[in-house]
């Protein structure tokens, strides 16, 4: 058997996101997945079994969602179902697979199509309880991170600000970026109020879109292309839906990441994430989502993600370019095709052909990918050039 | 005789001052205000915080649960077994539902004193609550109120004897509502008053007062509910009692008219001011004029500190517009997504959703709410205990949320640690934004949640320290 270290990026697609209006699931998930396969110079019949993250039933059922769009009939396909993290986890997934040398060429993929159900915000109708979950939305599970972490640590409004700011401003520059226009500290603290104190530009916007990877072992990368890039860690952990009602939950980091992160630094060797990694696309539906999230990532200290942010540590040529997609505050979240997203922007990044804003000379970077209403389950991959 | 062992009240934290209904119609508005129960608040949530006030959440022992009103939420369902289940009274207790009349209440608790002493129930708590829909530009608009009385009326630890009971009716049409209709008809209030209540209302007193064989004098006070305050004072004259503090209060000044939620208030908040020793004479009114006359014991004295009437009236908030009276009497028409829900969820989680229950490990000690069978702290699995959460405690965290599709906006979401162990996610109410902060003393109201699944969802929400 094979080591998950052995396991190789090939090609990888994305669509814009935005609100793709125009486009079904199907045009997207056609779009992405054929971009990544004629970017791993395969055919589509190579491919031996499929992964795609979904998390809403009104995108789609089951695996056959991505055997109707790019029509490769007869082989196993799995819909993964894990909050935001879906994609992230078919990838995960599809990488376990093919490290056990079940299959050499695999794809993952994710999707979601949201603007069709029309609202504001994420449809929560239906999901949890009927009353005992009754009023919470995402940014308020998020957002109530803000008022333990501000008592804690003095995180103000203005922090979550510089969030926005520096992710707009890369995402501005990437052409597939939902939003194409930087914000002004002023914009953000001035846009209507969401939850607390995350206004309409701390949010992450409701978009449509997909993206696709295909995998495959180092062996066989070789034969493809030479600038694929490999797994250099690994990392997933599941908290509870019910963190609300856990005293144990302080709201002052998000657990699953901590442990993730755990895991994925303990199989990379990274000993000290900042210095050792170049680039993270970061969980950041929200502005506090990230601000938790760099301090959990060990990007900086428990409490100074916000003056870390302020001080430019994480801007493109800080210590760490944290986001430098956009995010999914600029370049959008369109939930199960996020963590597919966030490995073809690492992928591209390594490469050396990012999209918009470009780290320099980047050799490791993290995907990192939150889900559920407060950070209930996450997944961490750290990918590199270095083969 | 059984007599009554408790009392309590709930008037709704909402105001509408009556100018601001008169200047909306640009006609001379009447001094005072009306009570008006919030949008997650009706006839079952107000008699719940009714009965909790008189039962001061100590639901043991009590043997029965009426519920009385003319604005129950349902037409066909029971709301007596939704408030029993709320305060958690035993399995076997007796329970049935008044309604239609405005002596409903009054009708509740005569048939409480005979199933008490008729032996069917130890003790019976008779909850009482109104949330009347007027006509708009109507004299009802500026009349009614909202609110609720409860009495707990048994054997042990009597507060108020019961010394007899005297029955009458009358048929006319006062006010009327069919069974397809939401708004009230009052076809004509002068005479409804000259033909109908003021005659019959003197008429049931003086033979009662026969009937007793007391004296007019005898009675410290005369506990009578009325359609308006006019009609009230001109019983009063015809009676003869010219000293007001002999005239219970009809509450209609701050709080509105609580139609047949009226007598168990003004009842309890007599009792509320009440000595050893004093004489009641309560009259139901509306159809049935019965009478009942109390006589107030020591156990009066040792009675626990309750909010009562009076608490609940100084405890107050402006609604602030008459453009949102209109739409908490749902006068207003909106498009609010109701959700989904299913009966058979309610059903199977209905000790957790109505009295609250979560349990307490086994193992470890520690009190976890939802209640799941496995301890969230230890993991230990299987045989956690079922534990009543206690109705108050702190504000861990909260936030104030502008996205969730609510009646009210911002929802105000909060994680409060309850006295006595366990940490709970519930919605805010009946708060001032600015004023929500961490640490504060919060309590627990039963509320409305949606009307997902074409049923009321009800649930518990936090509210500031009354």
């Amino acid at each position: 058997m094979a080591d998950l270290r052995d396991v190789a990026v090939i090609g990888c697609g994305c669509t814009k996101f935005g609100e793709n209006f125009e486009w079904g699931v199907d045009d997207m998930l056609t779009m992405a997945c054929f971009e990544a396969i004629e970017d791993a110079g395969i055919e589509p019949g190579e491919i031996q079994a499929g992964w795609i993250g979904m998390q809403y039933p009104f995108t789609g059922f089951s695996g056959a969602t991505l055997s109707d769009a790019i029509k490769v009939y007869d082989i196993p396909i799995t819909h993964v179902e894990n909050y935001c993290v879906s994609g992230l986890d078919a990838f995960r997934n599809a990488c376990l697979a093919v490290a056990s040398e079940q299959y050499d060429i695999v794809i993952a993929c994710g999707v979601e199509k949201i603007t069709d159900q029309g609202g504001r915000g994420l449809p929560t109708s239906g999901m949890g309880h009927p009353v005992m979950m009754a009023g919470l939305t995402a940014p308020s599970a998020f957002g109530l991170a803000f008022t333990r972490h501000s008592l804690e640590f003095g995180t103000t409004k203005e922090h979550l600000a510089h969030v926005a700011v520096k992710n707009h401003r890369n995402g501005a520059a990437n052409p597939k970026a939902h939003f194409r226009r930087e914000v002004t500290i002023e914009q953000v603290l001035k846009a209507p109020p969401i939850a607390g104190p995350l206004g309409l530009l701390d949010c992450c916007p409701i978009s449509d879109g997909s993206a696709a990877v295909i995998i495959t072992r180092k062996d066989i990368a070789k034969k493809k292309r030479d600038d694929f890039v490999t797994i250099k860690g690994m990392g997933m952990s599941a908290y509870t839906n019910l963190m609300m009602y856990n005293k144990d939950f302080d709201y002052l980091a998000w657990r699953p990441t901590v442990k993730a992160a755990e895991a994925a630094y303990k199989m990379a060797g990274i000993k000290e994430p900042a210095k050792e990694i170049d680039l993270a696309e970061c969980h950041d539906c929200f502005t506090i989502t990230e601000i938790l999230n760099v301090e959990d990532l060990g990007f900086c200290k428990k409490g100074e993600g916000g003056p870390a942010t302020v001080e430019g540590r994480f801007n493109i040529d800080g210590e760490v370019a944290v986001n430098p997609s956009g995010g999914l505050k600029c370049f959008g979240h369109p939930i199960g095709a996020t963590g597919i997203r966030m490995i073809y922007e690492v992928t591209k990044q390594l490469q050396g052909r990012a999209d918009g804003m470009q780290r320099e000379g980047a050799k490791v970077g993290l995907a990192h990918n939150l889900g559920g209403l407060g950070g209930i389950v996450c997944g961490i991959v750290i990918l590199t050039n270095e083969n | 005789m059984a007599g009554i062992v408790a009392y309590g009240a709930y008037i709704p934290k909402l105001r509408l001052e009556r100018k601001q209904i008169a200047e909306s119609w640009g006609t001379p508005g009447a001094p005072g205000e009306i009570a008006v129960g919030n949008f997650d608040e009706d006839s079952i949530t107000m008699a719940v915080e009714a009965g909790r006030d008189c039962l001061l959440d100590e639901p043991d022992g009590v043997g029965g649960l009426y519920f009385a009103s003319t604005s129950a939420p349902y037409a066909e369902k029971s709301c007596s077994t939704i408030v029993a289940s709320v305060l958690d009274l035993q399995p076997d207790a007796l329970v049935a539902d008044f309604g239609t009349t405005l002596s409903a209440g009054a009708n509740a608790l005569v048939a409480a004193v005979a199933a008490v002493d008729d032996g069917l129930a130890e003790s019976v708590l008779v909850t009482c609550a109104e949330c009347r829909v007027p006509e708009p530009k109507t004299s009802d608009e500026q009349t009614l109120g909202d609110g609720a009385g409860a009495l707990l009326v048994g054997k042990k630890d009597v507060i108020a004897d019961i010394k007899g009971l005297h029955t009458a009716y009358d048929e006319i049409l006062g006010s009327w509502r069919t069974a397809e209709e939401k708004r009230i008809h009052d076809f004509n209030p002068r005479f409804y008053a000259a033909k109908g209540y003021i005659p019959a209302m003197v008429a049931s007193i003086k033979s009662s007062l026969e009937k007793f064989g007391v004296g007019e004098s005898e009675i410290s006070k005369f506990i009578y509910g009325a359609p308006d305050l006019r009609s009230h004072g001109q019983v009063a004259k015809s009676i003869g009692v010219k000293d007001p503090s002999r005239i219970q209060d009809p509450l209609f000044a701050f709080v509105g008219g609580l139609g047949s939620a009226q007598p168990l208030a003004m009842l309890a908040a007599a009792l509320e001011d009440a000595s050893p020793g004093e004489t009641f004479l309560l009259v139901g009114w509306g159809d049935a004029y019965n009478v009942m006359l109390l006589e107030v014991t020591d156990g009066i004295k040792s009675l626990k500190p309750r909010r009562g009437v009076k608490g609940h009236v100084e405890s107050k908030q402006g609604l602030g517009s008459y453009a949102k009276y209109l739409r908490l009497k749902e006068l207003l028409e909106v498009d609010v997504d109701a959700g989904s829900s299913s009966p058979i969820q309610t059903w199977r989680d209905r000790k957790a959703i109505y009295p609250l229950y979560g349990k307490k490990c086994n193992k470890c000690g520690e009190v976890y709410f939802p209640p799941r069978r496995v301890c969230p702290y230890c993991k230990n699995y299987g045989d956690n205990l079922d534990w009543r959460l206690k109705r108050k405690g702190k504000l861990w965290n909260f936030i104030h949320d502008y996205l969730y599709q609510s009646e009210e906006s911002p929802t105000t979401l909060t994680i409060t640690d309850l006295e006595g162990g366990g940490r709970i996610f519930l919605q805010m109410t009946d708060r001032i934004v600015d004023e929500v902060e961490v640490g504060m003393d919060v309590e627990l109201t039963f509320r409305k949640i949606n009307e997902a699944g074409h049923f009321y969802n009800y649930y518990w929400k936090t509210r500031p320290v009354r």
